[in-house]
């Protein structure tokens, strides 16, 4: 016989001595009557006590025995011996050990690992020496072959077991346990330990397994019955420029500090640190992905002060990419329209971060009736990063011999030009003047019958191939009355044309910048076209990304976060198919689908993705699983239930729980205990009761 | 042969309708008397009934013979100047014990029952609680009358008597009894309990007055044969005083006590030409019956 906790039980018999104590107290305390008169009555010695307390012994050994289940019952008291069998000479015993996250949280002095760990060896002791033992960790390595030894080199490799920070699934392990027991002959009584702290993760698929009826399961609790550890929860809400990241803590205590650092700056040049205390209850912060001024992967630490049951989850982290805005320069001709009838009213409408804050976030400049020449310099000079500006050219524009030349050396340096046609297109002068640098000869306007057709787009569309079949479907048909007569030049590419093969959006690439034509005006004057949201503006924006370059472009779409030990798959820039990257020391190779399938680290931390030539590709936040370390969220019921219905899922004998210092079978001990202390204590009055009046009776 | 009469627990129920309850008693002793008990001799007739064996032949109505062949007994309503004073002691130590043993629940509807008999002979009943008291602080007396609601009026107070008085006042009946009043019948119903010279008093004055006087003495089997097994702290019901002993050794010393006052009290009665009736709250009230009518027949 053991105890959980011997020192209630020490308790609980000491106080045996209050039975003993009343017992002699009523005793004492002789039996008043009020009587008629004591006339008669001489005072005499009182009796002696051997001679009344034989009367007594019934009530006094039902309170003792009270007293005593209740102690039994708070000690926790599990009998060793009490397997339905006596223990065999030897078994095979599969010891399915959870190394999960959630195991190192404290359980009094200890962590539950290693009361877990306790646990095991205690199980590993009572096997008979010919007994066979393997350990299977959960998690573990799906393919990792499970290996028989003897019960002391087990222990020996329980000894060295650590935890890890993943999130464990005792069915797999279970189940495999199984599986490996089949290679025993029926004279091996075949035993599946089961040594976990039953944490949600751990369970939760167990109510799907089923056991071979010759197989007996026995699940040990390490642990408190329901710990209290709050965890964080690391996510992100809204796109684009609007990306903001959300940090759930299920038990903050005192606030959470935030704190970012800019990727290959030093210590010194962290960012911000800022400590936010949550009031009332509040349990989520929301954190914008920004960094002032400052542009790259930021790597963002969040903790918290500790004082729950597990002070190493503390921490959480977080990656993203703060991109540069892109200059965008509208070139309005100078004109005494009104807003709404400007040439670049529709693109500066479409171009807003507010319709497309998924993509690249462009910084307008609206220059109106500036000269053009004067607006490239301007972008050239005042913007250091000038291949990623972008000049947009309505129709109407007075382009001088001054200003193509402007225009001419920014895209060639890297500059992105989008030029509109419409019925001010200087087709003669801007053509002259920007010297072919356009993708087209363009020629007078032809008009339509008031809507235009496309050719059909594919999935595999360089512009339009990842827009839904919605909008792609929208495309075939424009609403346009006029466009040029256009001719593609040497060296230009058509990206869309009219069913007629007139082309309607064409670019060509000049030095490093790149100049994209469009068939159309940018205002109403040649259609309804700038009306429809889901064309003009979805057109506008990809091709002021495609003018303006799209090397980083993939960055908004990159999965920044994973939990410990997950398998993650990151979205790779084009062309990386075939190429070696490496994480935590570790290479991985992207496949063909430009996508690259990672392990990530154990260990929380934010770890960076490079190239074979070391350059940064992103960085990657890896977090304990939310499950692991929220240890709230489990109830006993639940895992009660979850333990019912393995048990009904599988041969009534073979899964009969352990008596041993498991939790599910001492607690049918202590129901027993507690249902017997119930009878005691109900039958205490009545006995009672029957034993004063029998007495009152016989006067 | 009389039926005993035992007071059943069930009848207690009815403990508050002490009219029904001592009807039924008196009902019950009288079944299977051969001799009626309420023949008269008042020249008011009554009723013919027929001749039984032993009816004395002076009785026989001849003239009803002469027209019937049938041999007929008149009855006349009984006259009767008698006058019943029951004394019911009301003292705490009358408390004592339970259900249908309480001393004071047995007197009372022993009380009863006799006011119910003198009432059906005609009698003119009164009650005297000794330990209550009246508005001018006396003990408390219902007079003898022979009225229905006089009757009535005199269970409701006993129906409401409970034993919470002192019996330190049996000696003020003096002022309360008249004096030169013929065929009276004094019956106390009492445990004894109270101060010697004072009952001493209290018979005597009945003598003086020429009452028959009835002492039924009402007691508990536990105050006649204590049967306490433990040790026990007796607190006294009249005073409070406390006692605390050995239930067993206690007896020798409590019996010969018990013995001594017991025959303090016989000889009490004696001497004041008292019938003394001694009644355990365990037994049938027949003897109490029987000891209340003989004496009343010693009046005639």
């Amino acid at each position: 016989m053991s105890f959980t906790n011997p020192w209630l039980f020490a308790a609980g018999v000491a106080c045996l001595a209050i039975p003993v104590w009343v017992h002699l107290q009523r005793r004492r305390q002789p039996r008043r009557v009020v009587f008629s008169t004591n006339r008669f009555i001489d005072p005499s010695e009182l009796s002696t006590r051997q001679k009344r307390s034989i009367q007594d012994w019934p009530l006094f050994l039902l309170r003792c025995l009270a007293v005593l289940f209740l102690a039994l019952v708070f000690s926790k008291v599990f009998f060793a011996g009490m397997a339905a069998t006596p223990k065999p000479q030897r078994e095979a015993i599969a010891l399915v050990f959870d190394r999960s996250a959630s195991m190192q949280a404290k359980s009094g002095d200890e962590t539950v690992f290693d009361q877990a760990k306790r646990l095991a060896k205690r199980a590993l002791d009572e096997t008979g020496h010919g007994s066979q033992v393997a350990i299977l960790f959960a998690p573990g390595q799906a393919d990792e072959p499970v290996r028989w030894v003897r019960p002391s080199e087990a222990k020996r490799t329980l000894d060295a077991a650590t935890p890890s920070h993943r999130a464990g699934d005792l069915s797999a392990s279970i189940h495999k346990a199984a599986q490996s027991l089949g290679r025993f002959g029926p004279d091996f009584p075949k035993i599946i330990h089961g040594v976990s702290d039953l944490q949600l993760s751990a369970i939760e698929a167990l109510g799907d397994l089923t056991l071979p009826p010759n197989v007996t399961l026995r699940v040990a609790k390490a642990g408190e019955l329901e710990p209290v550890n709050g965890g964080f929860q690391v996510g992100a809400r809204g796109r684009g420029v609007l990306r903001t990241g959300v940090y759930r803590h299920s038990r903050p205590g005192g606030g959470i500090t935030v704190e970012d650092e800019l990727h290959g700056e030093a210590k010194a040049g962290r960012l911000t640190k800022r400590e936010v205390g949550l009031a009332g209850g509040q349990t989520s912060l929301a954190v914008p992905y920004t960094a002032g001024n400052r542009y790259g992967w930021v790597a963002r630490t969040l903790t918290t002060p500790s004082g729950d049951a597990w002070p190493g989850d503390d921490r959480a982290f977080d990656a993203f990419y703060v991109q540069q805005p892109l200059p965008v320069l509208l070139i309005e001709p100078k004109s005494t329209a009104k807003t709404f009838l400007r040439k670049t009213f529709f693109l500066g409408r479409a171009l807003s971060p507010e319709n497309f804050s998924e993509e690249i976030p462009m910084q307008f400049e609206l220059h109106h009736g500036m000269p053009i020449s004067a607006a490239a310099e301007l972008l050239t000079l005042t913007k250091p990063d000038s291949s990623r500006g972008l000049v947009v050219l309505p129709d109407g524009a007075n382009l001088t011999a001054g200003g193509a030349a402007a225009l001419k050396k920014f895209v060639a340096s890297g500059g992105g030009l989008l030029v509109f046609g419409g019925p001010e297109f200087q087709a003669g002068s801007i053509d002259a003047a920007l010297d072919e640098l356009l993708p087209v000869s363009v020629g007078g306007p032809e008009p339509l019958d008031g809507m235009a057709t496309l050719e059909a787009v594919s999935l595999r569309h360089p512009l339009w191939g990842e827009l839904s079949a919605e909008h792609r479907r929208r495309l075939r048909r424009l609403p346009l009355t006029h466009r040029h007569v256009a001719t593609v030049r040497t060296g230009a590419v058509t990206l869309a044309s009219f069913a007629d093969r007139v082309p309607f959006i064409v670019e060509k690439t000049h030095g490093a910048g790149r100049v994209i034509f469009v068939n159309a005006s940018a205002d109403r004057s040649w259609g309804k076209w700038q009306t429809d949201g889901a064309l003009f503006v979805v057109t506008s924006h990809l091709l002021a990304v495609r003018a303006a370059g799209q090397a980083e472009n993939h960055r908004r779409h990159a999965t920044t976060q994973g939990s410990a030990g997950q398998t993650l798959t990151l979205r790779l820039p084009e062309n990386s198919a075939g190429q070696a990257f490496e994480l935590n020391k570790k290479s991985f190779t992207a496949n063909d689908e430009n996508r690259l399938v990672v392990d990530l680290p154990e260990e929380p931390g934010v770890y960076s993705l490079t190239d074979a030539q070391g350059g940064l590709v992103q960085l990657i936040a890896v977090n304990l699983p939310p499950a692991e370390s929220d240890l709230a969220a489990v109830q006993g019921i639940v895992v009660q239930r979850q333990l019912e219905k393995l048990r009904q899922s599988s041969d009534e004998e073979a899964a009969a729980f352990l008596k041993a210092g498991t939790e599910s079978e001492s607690s049918v001990v202590w129901r027993t205990l507690l249902i017997l202390l119930a009878l005691l204590l109900a039958a205490e009055p009545l006995i009672s009761n029957r034993y004063h009046s029998a007495v009152t009776n016989t006067k | 042969m009389n039926t005993p009469l035992a007071i059943d627990d069930k009848l207690l129920v009815f403990a508050g309708d002490l009219p029904l309850l001592a009807r039924n008693v008196v009902d019950g002793y009288f079944h299977g008397l051969h001799r009626s008990a309420r023949r008269g001799s008042s020249p008011v007739f009554a009723a013919h009934r027929p001749y039984m064996a032993g009816d004395p032949a002076r009785l026989v109505d001849w003239r009803v013979w002469a027209k019937t062949d049938q041999l007929y007994i008149r009855e006349y309503e009984q006259e009767t100047n008698l006058r019943g004073y029951l004394y019911l002691d009301t003292s705490r130590s009358m408390a004592y014990g339970d259900g249908a043993q309480n001393k004071m629940a047995y007197a009372r509807l022993l009380c009863a029952v006799l006011a119910l008999l003198m009432q059906n002979q005609n009698d003119a009943p009164g009650i005297g609680f000794i330990g209550q008291t009246d508005y001018e602080d006396r003990v408390l007396l219902i007079p003898p009358n022979s009225r229905g609601d006089h009757f009535h009026a005199l269970l409701d107070r006993l129906a409401r008597t409970e034993a919470d008085g002192e019996a330190d006042d049996l000696g003020q009946f003096a002022g309360l009894l008249a004096l030169g009043r013929e065929r009276a019948l004094s019956v106390l119903l009492s445990d004894g309990y109270f101060p010697e010279q004072q009952g001493r008093d209290f018979f005597t004055q009945l003598n003086e007055r020429g009452h028959e006087v009835l002492f039924l003495h009402v007691l508990h089997r536990d105050e006649v044969d204590p049967q306490f097994e433990d040790d026990v702290l007796f607190v006294d019901s009249e005073t409070g005083a406390e006692i605390e002993a050995d239930g067993r050794a206690m007896r020798a010393g409590y019996d010969k006590k018990f013995g001594a006052f017991l025959r303090s009290i016989e000889s009490l009665c004696f001497e004041h030409e008292t019938a003394y009736c001694r009644i355990i709250t365990d037994e049938p009230m027949d003897l109490a019956l029987s000891a209340f009518l003989s004496r009343r027949a010693e009046l005639f």
